[in-house]
Protein backbone atom coordinates (compact mmCIF):
# COMPACT_ATOMS: atom_id res chain seq x y z
CA UNK A 1 0.00 0.00 0.00
CA UNK A 2 1.18 3.46 -0.99
CA UNK A 3 -0.10 6.44 1.41
CA UNK A 4 0.58 10.00 0.30
CA UNK A 5 -1.03 12.67 2.62
CA UNK A 6 -0.97 15.99 2.04
CA UNK A 7 2.33 15.87 0.11
CA UNK A 8 3.44 19.59 -0.88
CA UNK A 9 6.60 20.52 -3.06
CA UNK A 10 7.75 24.54 -3.11
CA UNK A 11 10.93 25.03 -4.84
CA UNK A 12 13.86 27.04 -3.26
CA UNK A 13 13.20 29.41 -5.98
CA UNK A 14 9.19 29.82 -4.63
CA UNK A 15 7.41 28.13 -7.11
CA UNK A 16 4.57 26.11 -5.48
CA UNK A 17 4.75 22.77 -7.65
CA UNK A 18 2.61 20.19 -5.65
CA UNK A 19 0.02 21.68 -3.14
CA UNK A 20 -1.31 18.83 -0.64
CA UNK A 21 -2.38 15.82 -2.74
CA UNK A 22 -3.37 13.06 -1.14
CA UNK A 23 -3.60 9.56 -3.08
CA UNK A 24 -4.10 5.79 -1.36
CA UNK A 25 -3.31 3.05 -4.03
CA UNK A 26 -3.36 -0.68 -3.21
CA UNK A 27 -0.82 -3.04 -4.22
CA UNK A 28 -0.90 -5.09 -7.73
CA UNK A 29 -2.29 -1.77 -9.61
CA UNK A 30 -1.64 0.29 -12.46
CA UNK A 31 -2.28 3.80 -11.48
CA UNK A 32 -1.61 6.26 -14.71
CA UNK A 33 -1.28 10.11 -13.66
CA UNK A 34 -2.66 12.67 -15.89
CA UNK A 35 -2.41 16.50 -16.13
CA UNK A 36 -1.60 19.51 -18.22
CA UNK A 37 1.73 20.49 -18.89
CA UNK A 38 3.57 22.31 -15.74
CA UNK A 39 0.86 20.55 -13.07
CA UNK A 40 3.25 19.01 -11.48
CA UNK A 41 3.51 15.42 -12.42
CA UNK A 42 7.22 15.14 -12.94
CA UNK A 43 7.57 16.52 -9.28
CA UNK A 44 5.18 14.10 -8.37
CA UNK A 45 6.97 11.38 -9.49
CA UNK A 46 10.75 13.11 -8.56
CA UNK A 47 9.20 13.32 -5.09
CA UNK A 48 8.04 9.63 -4.78
CA UNK A 49 11.65 8.22 -6.38
CA UNK A 50 12.84 10.03 -3.44
CA UNK A 51 15.29 12.53 -6.08
CA UNK A 52 13.68 15.82 -4.23
CA UNK A 53 12.05 16.57 -0.52
CA UNK A 54 8.71 16.85 -0.13
CA UNK A 55 8.10 20.34 1.64
CA UNK A 56 5.13 18.99 3.74
CA UNK A 57 3.16 15.76 3.77
CA UNK A 58 4.10 12.12 3.86
CA UNK A 59 4.96 9.09 1.52
CA UNK A 60 4.53 5.78 3.16
CA UNK A 61 5.11 2.26 1.72
CA UNK A 62 3.43 -0.53 3.31
CA UNK A 63 3.21 2.05 6.44
CA UNK A 64 6.89 2.85 6.31
CA UNK A 65 7.90 6.25 5.90
CA UNK A 66 10.00 7.27 2.65
CA UNK A 67 12.70 9.53 2.82
CA UNK A 68 14.98 9.60 0.10
CA UNK A 69 15.07 6.25 -2.95
CA UNK A 70 14.31 3.26 -1.81
CA UNK A 71 15.08 -0.05 -3.09
CA UNK A 72 11.57 -1.14 -3.26
CA UNK A 73 11.09 1.41 -5.70
CA UNK A 74 12.31 0.98 -8.95
CA UNK A 75 12.01 3.93 -11.76
CA UNK A 76 12.03 4.42 -15.32
CA UNK A 77 12.80 7.67 -16.73
CA UNK A 78 12.04 9.69 -20.33
CA UNK A 79 15.25 9.18 -21.54
CA UNK A 80 16.99 5.42 -21.12
CA UNK A 81 19.64 7.20 -18.97
CA UNK A 82 21.85 4.10 -19.74
CA UNK A 83 25.36 4.40 -18.83
CA UNK A 84 27.04 4.49 -22.42
CA UNK A 85 30.47 2.94 -21.04
CA UNK A 86 28.51 -0.30 -20.12
CA UNK A 87 27.28 -2.78 -22.25
CA UNK A 88 23.48 -3.98 -21.81
CA UNK A 89 24.24 -6.70 -19.29
CA UNK A 90 26.10 -4.13 -16.96
CA UNK A 91 24.02 -1.21 -17.49
CA UNK A 92 20.65 -3.94 -16.34
CA UNK A 93 22.75 -4.79 -13.14
CA UNK A 94 23.88 -1.78 -12.20
CA UNK A 95 21.02 -1.56 -9.96
CA UNK A 96 21.48 -4.62 -8.31
CA UNK A 97 23.08 -4.88 -4.82
CA UNK A 98 27.20 -5.24 -4.82
CA UNK A 99 26.52 -8.40 -1.55
CA UNK A 100 24.88 -10.31 -4.67
CA UNK A 101 27.79 -11.99 -6.26
CA UNK A 102 29.13 -11.73 -9.62
CA UNK A 103 27.70 -14.43 -10.82
CA UNK A 104 24.02 -13.72 -8.82
CA UNK A 105 23.65 -10.67 -10.81
CA UNK A 106 24.99 -12.00 -14.17
CA UNK A 107 21.50 -14.62 -13.51
CA UNK A 108 19.08 -12.04 -12.50
CA UNK A 109 20.11 -9.19 -15.25
CA UNK A 110 20.11 -12.14 -17.77
CA UNK A 111 16.69 -12.86 -16.50
CA UNK A 112 15.38 -9.54 -16.66
CA UNK A 113 16.60 -8.81 -20.15
CA UNK A 114 14.82 -11.67 -21.52
CA UNK A 115 11.89 -10.70 -20.25
CA UNK A 116 11.65 -7.68 -21.94
CA UNK A 117 12.78 -9.28 -24.78
CA UNK A 118 16.62 -8.38 -25.05
CA UNK A 119 18.05 -11.09 -25.33
CA UNK A 120 21.06 -11.49 -27.50
CA UNK A 121 21.92 -8.20 -27.29
CA UNK A 122 23.69 -8.25 -23.59
CA UNK A 123 26.92 -7.79 -25.00
CA UNK A 124 25.49 -4.12 -26.83
CA UNK A 125 26.91 -0.70 -26.11
CA UNK A 126 24.07 1.50 -25.64
CA UNK A 127 25.51 3.40 -28.82
CA UNK A 128 24.17 0.50 -30.57
CA UNK A 129 21.08 0.54 -29.55
CA UNK A 130 17.45 1.48 -30.96
CA UNK A 131 15.22 4.16 -29.11
CA UNK A 132 12.81 1.02 -28.14
CA UNK A 133 15.94 -0.88 -27.49
CA UNK A 134 17.60 1.45 -25.23
CA UNK A 135 14.15 2.05 -22.85
CA UNK A 136 13.51 -1.84 -22.61
CA UNK A 137 16.52 -1.91 -21.33
CA UNK A 138 16.18 0.82 -18.97
CA UNK A 139 12.60 -0.91 -17.91
CA UNK A 140 14.99 -4.06 -17.20
CA UNK A 141 17.52 -1.98 -15.07
CA UNK A 142 14.46 -1.23 -13.41
CA UNK A 143 12.80 -4.65 -13.34
CA UNK A 144 15.64 -6.15 -11.95
CA UNK A 145 15.48 -5.83 -8.43
CA UNK A 146 12.05 -6.25 -8.33
CA UNK A 147 10.80 -3.48 -6.54
CA UNK A 148 7.36 -3.47 -5.04
CA UNK A 149 6.76 -0.25 -6.72
CA UNK A 150 7.91 1.00 -10.25
CA UNK A 151 7.30 4.75 -11.46
CA UNK A 152 7.64 5.57 -14.81
CA UNK A 153 7.85 8.93 -16.26
CA UNK A 154 6.11 9.56 -19.86
CA UNK A 155 8.35 6.17 -20.15
CA UNK A 156 7.09 5.69 -24.37
CA UNK A 157 6.72 9.35 -25.40
CA UNK A 158 10.05 9.65 -27.22
CA UNK A 159 9.31 6.58 -29.13
CA UNK A 160 7.17 6.56 -32.45
CA UNK A 161 3.41 5.49 -32.60
CA UNK A 162 4.15 1.64 -33.35
CA UNK A 163 7.21 1.32 -31.03
CA UNK A 164 4.56 2.54 -28.25
CA UNK A 165 2.17 0.52 -28.89
CA UNK A 166 4.08 -2.58 -28.72
CA UNK A 167 6.29 -1.85 -25.45
CA UNK A 168 2.75 -0.59 -24.01
CA UNK A 169 1.39 -4.18 -24.51
CA UNK A 170 4.58 -5.78 -23.02
CA UNK A 171 4.73 -3.73 -20.22
CA UNK A 172 1.05 -4.56 -19.42
CA UNK A 173 2.43 -8.35 -20.01
CA UNK A 174 5.41 -8.36 -17.41
CA UNK A 175 3.15 -6.50 -15.03
CA UNK A 176 0.89 -9.53 -15.17
CA UNK A 177 3.92 -11.73 -14.33
CA UNK A 178 4.35 -10.51 -10.94
CA UNK A 179 2.16 -7.45 -10.53
CA UNK A 180 4.26 -4.43 -9.13
CA UNK A 181 2.04 -1.24 -8.47
CA UNK A 182 2.97 0.72 -11.77
CA UNK A 183 2.62 4.52 -11.32
CA UNK A 184 2.41 6.34 -15.01
CA UNK A 185 2.81 9.61 -15.43
CA UNK A 186 1.58 10.30 -18.82
CA UNK A 187 0.18 13.21 -21.16
CA UNK A 188 -1.18 10.86 -23.19
CA UNK A 189 -4.97 10.32 -23.11
CA UNK A 190 -4.70 7.10 -25.03
CA UNK A 191 -2.06 5.75 -22.65
CA UNK A 192 -3.79 5.93 -19.53
CA UNK A 193 -7.09 4.61 -20.84
CA UNK A 194 -5.12 1.54 -22.47
CA UNK A 195 -3.00 0.71 -19.35
CA UNK A 196 -4.26 1.87 -15.93
CA UNK A 197 -6.70 0.55 -13.41
CA UNK A 198 -6.92 3.96 -11.94
CA UNK A 199 -6.55 7.29 -13.71
CA UNK A 200 -5.44 10.74 -11.35
CA UNK A 201 -6.49 13.93 -13.01
CA UNK A 202 -3.90 16.47 -11.38
CA UNK A 203 -5.09 20.26 -11.54
CA UNK A 204 -2.11 22.31 -12.41
CA UNK A 205 -0.70 25.93 -10.69
CA UNK A 206 -0.39 24.78 -8.07
CA UNK A 207 -1.03 20.86 -8.80
CA UNK A 208 -3.47 18.87 -6.70
CA UNK A 209 -5.86 16.09 -7.49
CA UNK A 210 -8.32 17.31 -9.75
CA UNK A 211 -10.04 13.78 -9.71
CA UNK A 212 -9.57 9.97 -9.81
CA UNK A 213 -11.14 8.08 -12.53
CA UNK A 214 -12.02 4.20 -12.27
CA UNK A 215 -11.21 2.22 -15.80
CA UNK A 216 -13.10 -0.77 -15.20
CA UNK A 217 -12.74 -2.04 -18.93
CA UNK A 218 -11.50 -5.41 -18.77
CA UNK A 219 -7.78 -6.31 -20.56
CA UNK A 220 -6.47 -6.08 -23.43
CA UNK A 221 -8.14 -3.07 -24.63
CA UNK A 222 -8.93 -1.89 -27.57
CA UNK A 223 -8.82 1.62 -28.48
CA UNK A 224 -11.68 1.37 -31.37
CA UNK A 225 -14.09 0.29 -28.74
CA UNK A 226 -16.91 3.00 -27.76
CA UNK A 227 -16.57 2.10 -24.37
CA UNK A 228 -12.67 2.99 -24.40
CA UNK A 229 -13.31 6.07 -25.95
CA UNK A 230 -16.18 6.93 -23.84
CA UNK A 231 -13.46 7.04 -20.74
CA UNK A 232 -11.74 8.85 -23.04
CA UNK A 233 -13.68 11.41 -23.72
CA UNK A 234 -14.33 11.42 -19.70
CA UNK A 235 -11.07 12.25 -18.77
CA UNK A 236 -10.84 14.74 -21.01
CA UNK A 237 -14.07 16.53 -19.37
CA UNK A 238 -11.93 16.11 -16.78
CA UNK A 239 -8.88 17.83 -17.74
CA UNK A 240 -8.72 21.89 -17.64
CA UNK A 241 -10.45 23.61 -20.12
CA UNK A 242 -7.48 25.23 -21.42
CA UNK A 243 -5.36 21.97 -21.93
CA UNK A 244 -8.31 20.49 -24.41
CA UNK A 245 -6.74 22.11 -27.71
CA UNK A 246 -3.35 19.98 -26.48
CA UNK A 247 -5.03 17.00 -25.85
CA UNK B 1 14.90 13.22 -62.14
CA UNK B 2 17.72 13.89 -59.86
CA UNK B 3 18.60 10.39 -58.94
CA UNK B 4 19.01 10.02 -62.66
CA UNK B 5 21.28 13.26 -63.57
CA UNK B 6 23.66 12.86 -60.56
CA UNK B 7 25.51 9.75 -61.69
CA UNK B 8 26.60 11.10 -64.83
CA UNK B 9 27.60 14.39 -62.96
CA UNK B 10 29.47 12.24 -60.75
CA UNK B 11 31.38 10.28 -62.72
CA UNK B 12 33.72 12.58 -64.32
CA UNK B 13 34.50 14.36 -61.08
CA UNK B 14 35.38 10.98 -59.55
CA UNK B 15 37.69 9.48 -62.55
CA UNK B 16 40.41 11.99 -61.99
CA UNK B 17 40.77 12.22 -58.20
CA UNK B 18 40.45 8.35 -58.54
CA UNK B 19 43.88 8.07 -60.09
CA UNK B 20 47.16 9.21 -57.49
CA UNK B 21 44.43 9.19 -54.02
CA UNK B 22 44.05 5.20 -53.69
CA UNK B 23 47.34 4.28 -54.23
CA UNK B 24 48.63 6.65 -51.45
CA UNK B 25 45.65 5.83 -49.31
CA UNK B 26 46.52 2.33 -49.59
CA UNK B 27 49.34 2.43 -47.96
CA UNK B 28 49.17 1.52 -44.46
CA UNK B 29 48.79 4.93 -42.06
CA UNK B 30 52.48 4.21 -39.91
CA UNK B 31 54.30 4.09 -43.67
CA UNK B 32 52.10 7.18 -44.79
CA UNK B 33 53.46 9.22 -41.45
CA UNK B 34 56.75 8.43 -42.26
CA UNK B 35 56.69 9.59 -46.12
CA UNK B 36 57.83 13.98 -44.74
CA UNK B 37 60.41 12.99 -42.70
CA UNK B 38 61.98 10.05 -44.80
CA UNK B 39 61.47 12.49 -47.98
CA UNK B 40 63.15 15.94 -45.48
CA UNK B 41 65.91 13.41 -44.60
CA UNK B 42 66.76 12.41 -48.42
CA UNK B 43 66.75 16.10 -49.13
CA UNK B 44 68.60 17.40 -46.34
CA UNK B 45 71.54 14.13 -47.12
CA UNK B 46 71.61 15.60 -50.91
CA UNK B 47 71.79 18.94 -49.86
CA UNK B 48 75.39 18.29 -47.30
CA UNK B 49 76.47 16.48 -50.16
CA UNK B 50 76.40 19.10 -52.34
CA UNK B 51 78.03 21.44 -49.66
CA UNK B 52 74.79 23.42 -50.22
CA UNK B 53 74.98 24.17 -46.10
CA UNK B 54 77.84 23.75 -43.67
CA UNK B 55 78.19 20.36 -41.96
CA UNK B 56 79.33 21.92 -39.07
CA UNK B 57 76.10 23.78 -38.57
CA UNK B 58 73.77 21.05 -39.83
CA UNK B 59 75.77 18.01 -40.56
CA UNK B 60 73.30 15.36 -42.50
CA UNK B 61 71.28 12.60 -41.59
CA UNK B 62 73.96 10.05 -42.11
CA UNK B 63 76.48 12.03 -39.75
CA UNK B 64 74.02 11.82 -36.97
CA UNK B 65 73.24 8.31 -37.05
CA UNK B 66 76.99 7.58 -37.23
CA UNK B 67 76.83 9.62 -34.06
CA UNK B 68 74.90 8.16 -32.06
CA UNK B 69 75.45 4.68 -33.24
CA UNK B 70 79.22 5.56 -32.12
CA UNK B 71 77.71 6.61 -28.64
CA UNK B 72 75.58 3.64 -28.41
CA UNK B 73 78.31 0.82 -28.67
CA UNK B 74 80.29 2.67 -26.02
CA UNK B 75 77.14 2.30 -23.85
CA UNK B 76 76.52 5.92 -23.29
CA UNK B 77 73.28 6.60 -25.04
CA UNK B 78 71.52 3.74 -23.26
CA UNK B 79 72.12 5.39 -19.83
CA UNK B 80 71.53 9.03 -21.18
CA UNK B 81 67.93 7.56 -22.23
CA UNK B 82 67.42 5.02 -19.33
CA UNK B 83 68.31 8.51 -17.04
CA UNK B 84 65.78 10.55 -19.03
CA UNK B 85 63.03 7.92 -19.35
CA UNK B 86 63.16 7.23 -15.44
CA UNK B 87 62.58 10.88 -14.20
CA UNK B 88 59.62 11.14 -17.17
CA UNK B 89 58.09 7.68 -15.89
CA UNK B 90 58.70 9.01 -12.05
CA UNK B 91 57.79 12.52 -12.41
CA UNK B 92 55.20 12.01 -15.04
CA UNK B 93 53.09 9.16 -12.75
CA UNK B 94 53.74 11.70 -9.58
CA UNK B 95 52.09 14.37 -11.67
CA UNK B 96 48.82 12.32 -12.24
CA UNK B 97 48.11 10.41 -9.25
CA UNK B 98 48.18 13.60 -7.53
CA UNK B 99 46.07 15.54 -9.90
CA UNK B 100 43.89 12.76 -10.25
CA UNK B 101 42.83 12.41 -6.51
CA UNK B 102 42.88 16.07 -6.14
CA UNK B 103 40.41 16.54 -9.34
CA UNK B 104 38.49 13.69 -8.06
CA UNK B 105 37.66 15.63 -4.55
CA UNK B 106 37.17 18.92 -5.99
CA UNK B 107 34.96 17.06 -8.77
CA UNK B 108 32.51 15.69 -6.34
CA UNK B 109 32.88 18.22 -2.89
CA UNK B 110 31.38 21.26 -4.01
CA UNK B 111 32.75 22.97 -0.97
CA UNK B 112 36.40 21.81 -1.77
CA UNK B 113 36.02 22.87 -5.24
CA UNK B 114 35.16 26.46 -3.74
CA UNK B 115 37.97 26.21 -1.57
CA UNK B 116 40.80 24.54 -3.63
CA UNK B 117 39.95 25.69 -7.69
CA UNK B 118 40.61 28.67 -7.15
CA UNK B 119 44.51 28.98 -5.74
CA UNK B 120 45.22 25.81 -8.69
CA UNK B 121 43.80 27.73 -11.46
CA UNK B 122 45.78 30.58 -10.42
CA UNK B 123 48.73 28.62 -9.99
CA UNK B 124 48.59 27.70 -13.23
CA UNK B 125 48.80 31.00 -14.15
CA UNK B 126 52.78 30.48 -14.07
CA UNK B 127 54.69 29.47 -16.40
CA UNK B 128 56.13 26.16 -14.64
CA UNK B 129 59.50 26.81 -15.59
CA UNK B 130 59.17 29.63 -13.52
CA UNK B 131 59.51 27.15 -10.62
CA UNK B 132 63.45 26.26 -11.63
CA UNK B 133 65.07 28.76 -8.93
CA UNK B 134 62.65 28.44 -6.05
CA UNK B 135 63.36 24.12 -6.61
CA UNK B 136 66.86 24.24 -6.44
CA UNK B 137 66.66 26.75 -3.92
CA UNK B 138 64.61 23.72 -1.93
CA UNK B 139 65.56 20.54 -3.55
CA UNK B 140 69.19 21.28 -4.51
CA UNK B 141 70.54 20.53 -7.99
CA UNK B 142 70.04 16.42 -8.33
CA UNK B 143 66.46 14.16 -8.75
CA UNK B 144 64.31 15.78 -6.32
CA UNK B 145 64.05 18.94 -8.72
CA UNK B 146 63.66 17.52 -11.83
CA UNK B 147 61.23 14.78 -11.20
CA UNK B 148 58.90 17.73 -8.98
CA UNK B 149 59.38 19.73 -12.05
CA UNK B 150 58.02 17.24 -14.44
CA UNK B 151 55.32 16.18 -12.25
CA UNK B 152 54.21 19.92 -12.08
CA UNK B 153 54.17 19.89 -15.78
CA UNK B 154 51.92 16.96 -15.92
CA UNK B 155 49.91 17.70 -13.02
CA UNK B 156 47.81 20.88 -14.94
CA UNK B 157 46.57 18.88 -18.27
CA UNK B 158 45.48 16.12 -15.74
CA UNK B 159 43.85 17.95 -13.24
CA UNK B 160 41.65 20.13 -15.75
CA UNK B 161 41.02 17.33 -17.63
CA UNK B 162 39.46 14.78 -14.95
CA UNK B 163 37.99 18.02 -13.22
CA UNK B 164 35.84 19.69 -15.96
CA UNK B 165 35.03 15.97 -17.36
CA UNK B 166 33.44 15.44 -13.63
CA UNK B 167 31.47 18.81 -14.34
CA UNK B 168 30.41 17.29 -17.73
CA UNK B 169 28.68 14.48 -16.56
CA UNK B 170 24.86 14.17 -17.24
CA UNK B 171 23.21 15.42 -13.91
CA UNK B 172 20.81 12.69 -15.23
CA UNK B 173 22.91 9.73 -14.95
CA UNK B 174 24.13 10.94 -11.46
CA UNK B 175 20.60 10.41 -10.47
CA UNK B 176 20.09 7.26 -11.24
CA UNK B 177 23.22 6.22 -9.39
CA UNK B 178 20.90 7.79 -6.47
CA UNK B 179 18.09 6.17 -7.59
CA UNK B 180 20.32 3.01 -6.46
CA UNK B 181 21.53 4.71 -3.23
CA UNK B 182 24.76 4.49 -4.24
CA UNK B 183 26.59 7.11 -1.86
CA UNK B 184 29.13 9.62 -2.95
CA UNK B 185 32.15 7.04 -3.35
CA UNK B 186 29.83 5.03 -5.20
CA UNK B 187 28.88 7.94 -7.25
CA UNK B 188 32.49 8.95 -8.14
CA UNK B 189 33.87 5.68 -8.70
CA UNK B 190 30.48 4.12 -10.76
CA UNK B 191 29.18 7.09 -12.87
CA UNK B 192 31.59 10.03 -12.70
CA UNK B 193 35.05 8.46 -13.26
CA UNK B 194 34.02 6.40 -15.82
CA UNK B 195 31.95 9.20 -17.95
CA UNK B 196 34.90 11.85 -17.22
CA UNK B 197 37.05 9.26 -18.58
CA UNK B 198 37.78 10.37 -22.44
CA UNK B 199 38.32 14.27 -20.55
CA UNK B 200 40.69 12.65 -18.29
CA UNK B 201 42.47 10.64 -20.43
CA UNK B 202 42.76 13.75 -22.84
CA UNK B 203 44.49 15.75 -20.00
CA UNK B 204 46.77 12.71 -19.29
CA UNK B 205 47.86 12.21 -22.91
CA UNK B 206 48.57 16.38 -22.49
CA UNK B 207 50.18 16.29 -19.35
CA UNK B 208 52.71 13.23 -21.15
CA UNK B 209 53.75 15.76 -23.65
CA UNK B 210 54.45 18.64 -21.13
CA UNK B 211 56.40 15.74 -18.86
CA UNK B 212 58.40 15.75 -21.94
CA UNK B 213 58.79 19.26 -22.42
CA UNK B 214 59.64 19.46 -18.61
CA UNK B 215 62.66 16.78 -18.52
CA UNK B 216 64.62 19.06 -20.72
CA UNK B 217 63.95 21.83 -18.60
CA UNK B 218 65.15 19.80 -15.23
CA UNK B 219 67.96 18.80 -17.40
CA UNK B 220 69.03 21.53 -18.66
CA UNK B 221 69.36 23.00 -15.42
CA UNK B 222 72.29 21.35 -14.51
CA UNK B 223 72.67 17.10 -14.87
CA UNK B 224 75.35 14.61 -15.51
CA UNK B 225 73.48 12.17 -17.37
CA UNK B 226 70.12 12.19 -19.28
CA UNK B 227 69.27 13.87 -23.13
CA UNK B 228 69.45 17.33 -21.92
CA UNK B 229 73.18 16.61 -20.31
CA UNK B 230 73.79 15.39 -24.43
CA UNK B 231 72.34 19.10 -25.47
CA UNK B 232 74.03 21.17 -23.42
CA UNK B 233 77.00 18.74 -24.07
CA UNK B 234 76.80 19.16 -27.88
CA UNK B 235 76.39 22.87 -27.40
CA UNK B 236 79.66 23.31 -25.31
CA UNK B 237 81.94 21.04 -27.68
CA UNK B 238 80.26 22.75 -31.07
CA UNK B 239 79.07 19.20 -32.10
CA UNK B 240 76.08 19.78 -33.48
CA UNK B 241 75.15 16.21 -34.44
CA UNK B 242 74.94 15.17 -31.21
CA UNK B 243 72.35 18.13 -30.65
CA UNK B 244 70.17 17.01 -33.50
CA UNK B 245 70.78 12.93 -32.27
CA UNK B 246 69.52 14.47 -29.00
CA UNK B 247 66.44 16.41 -30.26
CA UNK B 248 66.06 13.20 -32.31
CA UNK B 249 65.32 10.96 -29.59
CA UNK B 250 63.32 13.14 -28.02
CA UNK B 251 60.49 13.69 -31.22
CA UNK B 252 61.28 9.25 -31.31
CA UNK B 253 60.55 8.88 -27.45
CA UNK B 254 57.62 10.92 -27.10
CA UNK B 255 55.76 9.91 -29.58
CA UNK B 256 56.40 6.55 -28.81
CA UNK B 257 55.11 6.64 -25.22
CA UNK B 258 52.22 8.64 -26.44
CA UNK B 259 51.20 5.88 -29.09
CA UNK B 260 51.64 3.39 -26.45
CA UNK B 261 49.36 5.65 -24.59
CA UNK B 262 46.76 5.77 -26.93
CA UNK B 263 47.08 2.38 -27.72
CA UNK B 264 46.42 0.96 -24.20
CA UNK B 265 43.94 3.41 -23.33
CA UNK B 266 41.69 2.87 -26.75
CA UNK B 267 39.50 0.21 -25.33
CA UNK B 268 38.51 2.08 -22.37
CA UNK B 269 36.51 5.03 -24.41
CA UNK B 270 35.47 2.56 -27.07
CA UNK B 271 31.75 3.62 -25.83
CA UNK B 272 31.75 6.98 -27.03
CA UNK B 273 29.34 7.64 -29.58
CA UNK B 274 31.55 10.40 -31.28
CA UNK B 275 32.56 11.39 -34.67
CA UNK B 276 34.90 8.85 -36.63
CA UNK B 277 35.03 6.78 -33.09
CA UNK B 278 35.07 3.82 -35.53
CA UNK B 279 37.80 4.87 -37.90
Amino acid sequence: MLEITGLAKRYDSGTLALAGVDLAISPGRIVAVIGPSGCGKSTFLRLLAGLERPSAGSIRLDGEELAGPSPKIGVVFQEPRLMPWLDVLHNVAFGLPRRLSRHERRALAAQAIERVGLKGFEKALPKQLSGGMAQRCALARALVTRPEVMLLDEPFSALDALLRARLQAELVRIWTEDRPTLLLVTHDLDEAVLLADEIVVLAGNPGTVRTVVENPLPRPREPQRPAFQMLRARLLSALPAYNLAAA
Amino acid sequence: MASLVEPVAAAPLAAPAAAPGPRLRRLPPALLGLLLPASLALVWEIAAAQAWIAPRLLPPPSMVAATLTELWETGELARHVAATLGRVAIGFALGVVVASVLAALTGTIDLLRRLLDPTIQALRAIPSIAWVPLFVLWFGIFETPKVLLIALGAFFPVYLGLESGIRSVDRKLVEVGRIYHLGGPGILLRILLPGALPSWLTGIRGGLGLAWMFVIAAELMGASEGLGYLLLDGQMSGNAAIILGALFLFALMGKLTDAVLVAATRRATAWQDSFRSGA
